[in-house]
Order: C-alpha cells, then sequence, then structure tokens
C-alpha cells in the first residue's frame, strides 16, 4: 500500500505515532515532500491537542498584577473578582463546602477553575502547586512548562521543525501549509529556552515567529479570512493584548459567525472581568446557533462564579435538554441537589453519569455519598471500596477515606471515624478537614491539647473555612481562654457572617468583656 | 410554722418561649463531593505523568550511559 | 468645730467658711473681723425649672415658678412678686421635674435626682413623701395621664404610678438622647416620644411602640405641640444642627403592633425544606420491602469496611507514615508548608507537642529525596525542646538542580534518639520549578 495512504489512514484512526514515524521515513526519502510534512506536521499538533477554549490558566502574575480590570471597586453583581457573597437560592457554606475563593465547591472542575482566586501574594504562592494541579506563575511560564514537556513526548530526538531557521515569509503565501504550521507552533512551543523580553510582557521567540507568520498569512488572504483572524486574536490573547484581540474577534465575527469565535471572544471578556458583557454575547450567539450547547454551558459557567447558582442551575438544564450525555452538566446538577437535601436526585444524576461510562474514583465517591445519604446503605461501602480502588494519586486516597470518615460518624461508630480520618491525614498531610474532624473526636474523649493543635493546623492550612477557626473559639472559651476565644469567633465570623452560633458566642464574649 | 402558705406560685405560660439555653457545641466539616475533571484537565494531567516518566526514563538511561562510559 | 463639719459634709458651707479654714491661724482673726458684718450666703445653680398653675386649671390661666437648684431645694416663687413662697428640701440635687395641680388646692412635684432616685413632693410638705429608686442615672422624665415615664441610662425606659410602683418596662435598641411628651388633644392620644443615638425617634404608647420616625442624625431635641395653625407638628433639631419639623396628618391612626410575648418573629419563617419527591417515596417504599436484605448487605460491607481500614491504619501506623505520632509518651504533630516559585523554595515545618504537659527532647530531623533533582540546605538537624502547645515553625531551603519542570515528593522524618523507627514521616509534593523559565 501506497505508504501515504498508509499514514492518512493511521491518522483517521488516530494512531498519531504510528503516522508521524511513516512521515518521518518519508521525509527522509524526499525532505521536499509537501504532503508528508503537512500530514506529518498534523499528526504531532493532534498528539498534544488542547482545547484551548477550555484553558484559561492564569499565573500568579496575572493575577496579583492585573490591571486589565476595568473598575477597581465594581458595583456588586458585575464582577467575577467580587462575587456576590448573598447567595439567594443556594445552600449556605453551613452545609456546603467552600473553595478558597468564597465560592461554594462545584461539581466540576476545568483546568484554571480550581484555585480560585488568591488575595496576596502570599496566599498565591501558598497554594498548592503540584505538577498537576499547577497555577503557574504566569500564563506564558505554565505553557511552557505543560508544552515544554509536551515536546518532549513527541520528539524526543529534538524539535522537527526548527523554529529559528523557519521562513516564514515563505510559508504565509501557501494557505495550507501555513494553517497546518501555524496550529504546531501554537500547539508545541517546543523552543523553550530562547526566551526574550519585550516591554513589560514574556514574549518567547516562537510568540514572535507565530504572530508574524499570522500577521503577514492575513495580509496574503486581503483581510478576508475569517480563519487568519480568529488566530491573530488567539495571539493577542496569549500576548495579554486582550483589547486588540478583541477586536480581531469581532471583524471575524462579522465576516463569518461561528460558534468557535463566540467563544473565544468571551474568554477574553472574561479575562478583561466583564461577566455581564460575557452573558449578553453569549446570548446573541445563541441567537444566531439556537440550542448551542457550548454557549449554554458558558452562559452557566459565568452564573456559577458569580455564585448565582439557581441562574446557573436553570442553564445546566437547558443543556442537558440539548445534550443529555454532557457530563458538566450533570456534575454540577447533581453536586447542587446533594447540597440541597436531595440525595435522591443527586443519585439519579450519578447514576446517569455511571451509565454513560464515567468510571473514576471522583464518581464512585460521590455514589457512595449519595446512596448513604439518600439511605440505600447496601450500595453505600461497595462503592466506597470501589472509589478506593480507582484512585489514582494520594490526594483522592485521602478524601474518599475523608468521606468514609463521615459515614463512620453517621452511623456512630467513633473508632472506625477515627481510623479514617487518620488514614486520610496520612495519605494527604494537608488535608484542613480532616484535621479539623478529627479534633472534634479528640474533644468528645477530652483531649483538649490534642483537639488545640489539629485546630491550630486546620485554621493555618485553610482559613477561609469557618469551622475550624469557631471550634477553636468554643473550646477556648469552655477552658476560659476568652482572648484567643474572641479573636477565633472573629475570623469565624468573617469567614461565614451569618453562622448563629458565632454571633452568639461573640455577643456573650462582648458582654463578658464589657461588664466589671 | 404550720400556717404559712407557700409564698411560692409556679408560674406557667401557656403561650411563648420558657427558657433558652444553648450550648456551644462543635462544628464537623461538611462531606466533600469531589468534582469530575474535564476531559481537558484529565488530558493536561495525563501529558504532565507521562512526559514526566519519560524525562525520568531518560535520566536513567543518562546515568547509565555514564556509569558504562566510566 | 467647723472643720468637723467640713469634713462630714452634712450641712455645706458657703465660700467665704471654706476661705476661712484654708487660711493660716494668724490671718483668720484678721478675716473674720473683716466679713464678720456680712450675713453668709450661698451662691447655688439653677438646675430646673417648671410652671405650676396658681388656683385656676385653665390652660392661660396665671402661674407660679417652680424652681430646683445645684443646692438641692426647691423653690415655688409668686408669679407677681416673685417672692419665694415655698421652699422644699430634697436629699440631692434636682435634674427633670413634672409638676401638676394647683398651687392653692393641691399640687404633686415629681423630681428625678442626680443620684438616681425619683422623689414625689406634695403640698404641705417640705421633704419628699415617696421615693423610687432607679438601677441607673435617669436621662429624661415624661408624665402621661397618672403615670411618669422615666429614660434611664440603661438604654430602658420604665413606668411609674404616683405612688412609685413600676409599671412596665421597655429595652430599647439605643441609647436615649432625649424624650418629650406627645399630647394630641384632639385625638386624645397621649404618648412618650423617644430620641435615640441611632437616629431613631420612638413613640411608645402604654409600652407598645406605634411610631418609628428616621432622621438623618442624631435627635439631641423634640418639641410636639401646636405650630401656627397645624395641631400636630413634632419639631426635632439634630446633633450635626439641622431641623426637622414633621406634621401629624389628621388621618393618622397610631396602632400597636401586637407585641404580646408569644413565640418569636423567626418561628413563622418557614424552613426551606425541599419537598419529598417521588423519587424519595420509591426508595423508603424499596426500603421497606427489602430491609432484612439491605441491613446484610450494609453489616457485611461494614465489617470488610472495618477490617480494610484497620489493616491501613496498623500499616500507617507500624510504617510510622503519618503526621501526627502514634506514641504515647510522645505526641507530636507535623505539617510542612512550600513556599517560592523555584528554583529555590522555602520549606517550613511546623511542629507542635500536643501532649497536656510534657515537653519533647532528643528530637532529630532527617530528610528524604532524590540528590539529582533537588539540594537541602541541611539534611539532618537537632530540634530545641518542644514545650507544649507551641507551634515550632523550622525552615529549610530547598533549591531545585533541574530545569526540565518535573517535580518529586520530598519525604521529612522526625526521630528521636534511641529509637530505630522514625517517631513521624511527612510527604511534600513539590511544585514544579518556575523559576529558570521566567527568569
Amino acid at each position: 500500500m501506497d505508504p501515504l495512504f498508509m499514514a492518512c489512514s493511521y491518522f483517521r484512526r488516530r494512531k498519531f505515532q504510528l503516522c508521524a514515524e511513516i512521515c518521518t521515513a518519508l521525509l527522509e526519502k524526499n525532505p521536499y515532500d509537501q504532503a508528508a510534512w503537512s500530514l506529518k506536521t498534523r499528526a504531532l499538533t493532534e498528539m498534544v491537542y488542547v482545547d484551548e477554549v477550555d484553558i484559561d490558566q492564569e499565573g500568579i502574575a496575572e493575577v496579583i498584577l492585573d490591571d486589565n480590570a476595568i473598575a477597581q471597586i465594581a458595583r456588586p453583581g458585575t464582577s467575577l473578582k467580587h462575587p456576590t457573597t448573598s447567595q439567594a437560592g443556594g445552600p449556605s457554606p453551613a452545609v456546603r463546602p467552600m473553595s478558597q475563593a468564597g465560592r461554594p465547591i462545584s461539581g466540576f472542575v476545568r483546568p484554571g477553575t480550581s484555585s480560585g482566586r488568591p488575595g496576596t501574594m502570599e496566599q498565591a504562592i501558598k497554594t498548592p502547586r503540584t505538577a498537576s494541579t499547577a497555577r503557574p506563575v504566569t500564563s506564558a511560564s505554565g505553557r511552557y512548562v505543560r508544552l515544554g514537556t509536551a515536546s518532549m513526548l513527541t520528539n524526543p530526538d529534538g524539535p522537527f521543525i526548527h523554529l529559528s531557521r523557519l521562513n516564514i515569509s515563505k510559508y504565509a503565501g501557501k494557505p495550507y501549509l501555513a494553517k497546518t504550521l501555524f496550529e504546531y507552533i501554537f500547539h508545541h512551543e517546543n523552543d523553550v529556552k530562547s526566551v526574550s523580553l519585550f516591554h513589560q510582557y514574556f514574549l518567547s521567540f516562537s510568540s514572535i515567529k507565530l504572530f508574524n507568520l499570522a500577521a503577514l498569512a492575513t495580509e496574503h488572504s486581503q483581510f478576508k479570512d475569517w480563519w487568519w483572524k480568529v488566530q491573530l486574536g488567539k495571539c493577542y490573547y496569549r500576548l495579554g493584548l486582550h483589547r486588540e484581540a478583541e477586536k480581531q474577534f469581532k471583524s471575524a465575527l462579522k465576516q463569518q459567525e461561528m460558534v468557535d469565535i463566540f467563544l473565544y471572544l468571551s474568554k477574553v471578556y472574561i479575562r478583561l472581568d466583564q461577566p455581564l458583557t460575557v452573558l449578553v454575547l453569549l446570548k446573541e450567539g445563541l441567537d444566531h446557533f439556537p440550542g448551542e450547547v457550548t454557549l449554554l454551558t458558558g452562559i452557566a459557567r459565568i452564573h456559577d462564579e458569580m455564585n448565582d447558582i439557581v441562574s446557573a442551575t436553570e442553564y445546566y438544564k437547558d443543556v442537558l435538554k440539548q445534550d443529555n450525555t454532557n457530563v458538566e452538566a450533570i456534575a454540577c446538577i447533581g453536586s447542587n441537589h446533594f447540597y440541597s437535601d436531595q440525595p435522591e436526585i443527586a443519585l439519579r444524576f450519578y447514576r446517569r453519569l455511571l451509565q454513560m461510562g464515567v468510571y473514576n474514583c471522583q464518581l464512585f465517591n460521590n455514589l457512595g455519598l449519595c446512596c448513604f445519604y439518600a439511605q440505600q446503605y447496601d450500595l453505600t461501602l461497595s462503592s466506597f471500596e470501589r472509589a478506593l480502588s480507582l484512585a489514582v494519586n494520594d490526594e483522592e486516597v485521602a478524601d474518599v477515606w475523608y468521606n468514609l470518615g463521615h459515614i463512620a460518624v453517621g452511623i456512630g461508630d467513633m473508632t472506625l471515624a477515627y481510623q479514617c480520618f487518620k488514614l486520610a491525614l496520612a495519605n494527604n498531610n494537608d488535608h484542613a478537614e480532616a484535621y479539623n474532624n478529627l479534633a472534634v473526636l479528640e474533644m468528645r474523649k477530652g483531649h483538649h491539647e490534642q483537639a488545640k493543635g489539629f485546630l491550630q493546623t486546620a485554621a493555618s492550612l485553610a482559613p477561609h473555612m469557618y469551622e475550624p477557626h469557631y471550634n477553636f473559639a468554643a473550646l477556648s472559651d469552655k477552658v476560659g481562654d476568652l482572648q484567643s476565644s474572641y479573636v477565633a469567633a472573629q475570623k469565624s465570623a468573617a469567614a461565614f457572617p451569618e453562622h448563629v452560633n458565632t454571633r452568639q458566642l461573640i455577643k456573650q464574649l462582648q458582654q463578658h468583656f464589657s461588664m466589671l | 410554722m404550720p400556717e404559712v402558705k407557700s409564698m411560692f406560685r409556679e408560674v406557667l405560660p401557656k403561650q411563648g418561649q420558657l427558657s433558652f439555653e444553648d450550648t456551644p457545641t462543635m462544628v464537623l466539616c461538611k462531606p466533600k463531593l469531589l468534582p469530575l475533571k474535564s476531559v481537558t484537565l484529565e488530558k493536561l494531567e495525563k501529558m504532565q505523568r507521562e512526559a514526566q516518566e519519560t524525562i525520568r526514563q531518560q535520566e536513567l538511561a543518562q546515568r547509565e550511559q555514564q556509569q558504562i562510559q566510566e | 468645730m467647723l472643720e468637723s463639719l467640713r469634713d462630714k459634709s452634712e450641712v455645706a458651707l458657703s465660700v467665704k467658711s471654706l476661705r476661712y479654714l484654708l487660711l493660716d491661724p494668724n490671718e483668720m482673726e484678721g478675716y473674720v473681723s473683716l466679713y464678720k458684718m456680712q450675713p453668709i450666703k450661698r451662691q447655688t445653680i439653677i438646675t430646673c425649672m417648671a410652671t405650676l398653675k396658681k388656683n385656676m386649671a385653665d390652660e392661660d390661666a396665671v402661674c407660679c415658678l417652680v424652681i430646683g437648684t445645684e443646692s438641692g431645694d426647691m423653690y415655688i416663687l409668686d408669679p407677681e412678686a416673685f417672692t419665694v413662697q415655698a421652699k422644699m428640701a430634697l436629699p440631692s440635687v434636682p435634674v427633670y421635674l413634672d409638676v401638676t395641680g394647683q398651687y392653692d388646692v393641691e399640687f404633686r412635684i415629681t423630681v428625678a435626682c442626680r443620684n438616681g432616685n425619683i422623689y414625689i413632693l406634695r403640698r404641705e410638705s417640705r421633704r419628699p413623701r415617696y421615693c423610687v429608686e432607679l438601677g441607673s442615672q435617669p436621662v429624661g422624665l415624661v408624665r402621661v395621664n397618672k403615670n411618669m415615664v422615666v429614660g434611664c441610662a440603661q438604654d430602658t425606659l420604665h413606668c411609674y404610678t404616683q405612688k412609685g410602683k413600676k409599671l412596665w418596662t421597655v429595652f430599647l435598641p439605643a441609647a436615649i438622647t432625649t424624650m418629650a411628651g406627645m399630647d394630641h388633644a384632639a385625638k386624645g392620644f397621649q404618648a412618650v416620644m423617644v430620641a435615640m443615638a441611632n437616629s431613631q425617634v420612638h413613640v411608645y404608647r402604654d409600652k407598645h411602640l406605634v411610631n418609628i420616625i428616621l432622621a438623618q442624625d442624631v435627635v439631641t431635641s423634640l418639641c410636639f405641640g401646636r405650630y401656627g395653625r397645624e395641631d400636630g407638628t413634632l419639631i426635632m433639631t439634630t446633633k450635626g444642627g439641622g431641623l426637622l419639623i414633621k406634621i401629624l396628618k389628621r388621618t393618622a391612626v397610631f396602632e400597636e403592633k401586637d407585641m404580646s410575648p408569644g413565640p418569636p418573629l423567626a418561628q413563622s419563617i418557614r424552613l426551606n425544606i425541599p419537598k419529598k419527591t417521588k423519587l424519595y417515596v420509591d426508595q423508603t417504599l424499596r426500603e421497606r420491602e427489602s430491609a432484612v436484605a439491605m441491613h446484610r448487605t450494609f453489616q457485611t460491607d461494614l465489617y470488610r469496611l472495618r477490617l480494610m481500614a484497620t489493616r491501613a491504619y496498623a500499616r500507617v501506623l507500624e510504617a510510622n507514615l503519618a503526621p501526627f505520632s502514634s506514641s504515647l509518651s510522645e505526641p507530636l504533630k507535623m505539617n510542612a508548608v512550600v513556599q517560592g516559585i523555584g528554583p529555590c523554595f522555602k520549606l517550613t515545618l511546623n511542629l507542635q507537642n500536643t501532649s497536656a504537659n510534657q515537653p519533647s527532647i532528643n528530637l532529630l530531623i532527617s530528610f528524604m529525596y532524590d540528590e539529582n533533582l533537588y539540594s537541602m540546605e541541611r539534611g539532618f538537624f537537632k530540634l530545641p525542646m518542644l514545650v507544649p502547645g507551641l507551634n515550632y515553625p523550622i525552615q529549610t531551603v530547598v533549591d531545585c538542580r533541574s530545569d526540565k519542570g518535573v517535580a518529586d515528593t520530598i519525604k521529612v522524618f522526625v526521630l528521636q534518639v534511641g529509637r530505630s523507627s522514625p517517631l513521624l514521616t511527612a510527604h511534600i509534593n513539590m511544585p514544579v520549578s518556575e523559576g529558570l523559565v521566567v527568569a
């Protein structure tokens, strides 16, 4: 069989490594074979292709040194950085665990959503930054680290395309080659070492090449090709020039309405911290593409970020009407139902995910919790066992043990609960919730000193949670240390102002202090 | 004193709160539903894991080569 | 003798007498001879004033002036000649006065004094008849029909009868700045107005709150009455120097909310409990049908879980993998924090001795890490004595040697002299070093 045909067939079957090998062989025979070159480029790109729309990883530098936000003190409900704290209609922090940003932990996590927005530089540096859940220093460096490793995967013997020797204008003239080249550079950027500073932005040599390529190609197509405008916009977005990116996307949109353009433009507005504009834009997109799942998901995500859980749930339901296998929507609605005291409905949603074939640790953990709280006790523990066996890293194991500890507390078996929480800690030394619950158990046994130590650790690991602060305040109050009780109670009230017990404790302490 | 009438009459109101007492109990952290990961996130993590593995293999191979050379 | 009088302070001495006591003994005679012809007087200050009808109860009949002074005396002056018609003595300085009746027939003066008491003076008595002791300083006194309403510094409002019996108490949300009576004769409406430090004015009719007026600033004085042609006007002055004039509508009706002691308002708000779904009901049916089987499965699973947990726990204890120590003699706890963006990281170990009163000694720290990837300042060092209850942050510096964006875990062991296995272990997942890339 013709080797090029073989390579194409491998490409179609997503066997990219084999395809690349055949193409390499072909290129060795004839270095000017454009078809082979183009196919190999595409195969290498597909190996490391990730959907750019989903990725929104903001680096630490971008979050702290951000001067993109228009209003320093935004009106409530108009900024993503200051979500409205009143969750009308949603469960309060008394029932639902909160993330560091002060929003409830959502049912679904995408790259960039997990860490929230740290307040100070110190907090930003402290957030757990393992290789897998990293918040990079800048989004540029994050990309390097991530995709520098990508190049390791695809080209262990050295880069396929040497950017420094690339003649951009030659390729700009050939549209079919230029597009594949552009995608390759965009997703690879393997020229990690050569970095140059350009004004206050971190640009790479490859970024400049990329930019030039896109600009030349756009010119060549006489500004009529919307694809190049979108790519140019993406370049601007990467460089942090959001207003220029907005212009490019808007002009591309005028030429040809595509769902992708709406999504990229919404990303730009999110970076500029204009959630209401995003909503308007996406709704306009829905006019052109009624029922488009990605647009509906985008709207639901914005509502979620602004703490408007009721609207978010509505939109996720719309998504499900269109596509009832959308994992994100099912997961979010399921978690909302669980925390609103309807675990049986949540169970139904998670069962659907199981039917769809999702088979991982998190799903079984959630199934176990829902079964327990919906009183289907026979299914609970087997789900948890499955979850433990499917866990990929230590943090997941720790979380499963933590939830098992909750089950044990629920059935009243304190020894089992104690063991489970300790196991959670052994697997993840920074599990603040496990520290807190272990402290409560130690209090019941009467070991005040141990409990105090655990609570102090929990409070220092997770200052956004109100439980360790409140427990520390109650404990100090009991032993008579009113000063530290008052300080801790204030911290708890700062984290969760509506907590009745905290308010009562503070009132009591204030009366105590004002009496003679 | 035999003739002392009981001065205390119990007062039992038919309405309203009689007494209010609240002991501060400790609060447990809530059970955590683990968020599911999107396809993108999983792919990123997989890529990163594979990359780390590859690098480790490469370094091992390099070290073995160095040792063989010495 | 004078000195003893001064010391006992029952009778107040005049200024001349006080001066005399201060002089040297040889100057005293000269002083006395200088001033012996002049009668001894004491200057006093008026603290409060009111008017008392002389013999008729009309609106504009002839009135006498009632004056209270700093020396604790009450004087009633004749309106025509301003002679002192009556003089009464009080144990303390009067602050607020309220007068009813007619001088010639029968009158009653209610006085609130600085010592926190209320005295009631009647005609033909030089000393007060009744006395009411308040818990705190009086801040205002208003008479409503036959009762008097007193505002106190404890943010409360008390009502007493003429004989001094307490009728009711109202607790206010803020401190009282001033009080005034509201007497709308045309409607037959009598109430007490209380201005408070939270810029509100509350109107009380017989212990029930009938109206709340919100002002822009703290109101410092109130006056209700006839202004021009309007019968019911309320004039308020505020702390910032403002003047507010409010007119009562002719159709206004004051209704009291039912403040009878009952279940608190919060009880009537329904809890947002989600409705029972059909699925829930179906599941309860399932439970009822297969209750025994469910229970059995659960119990078997539970035993398996207990076994698994205990096995895992035993493994952790044996290998001392946990960040808390299992030995009873040395209860310790450790937790590690990594800071920095690389290639240089700061590792902080927070150690805490969780025993009640036993310090820990002879402890050592050791690190285990991949030497090709990381280099540490000190891989092994001694710990100071750990006092129970305190948190010891111990810092070291870790350098990442690789620039390929790889990260590994570092294990920290706490060892004790004389033991072969570590007391506790901590795993630290190091973050990816980005410093070289950023630089």
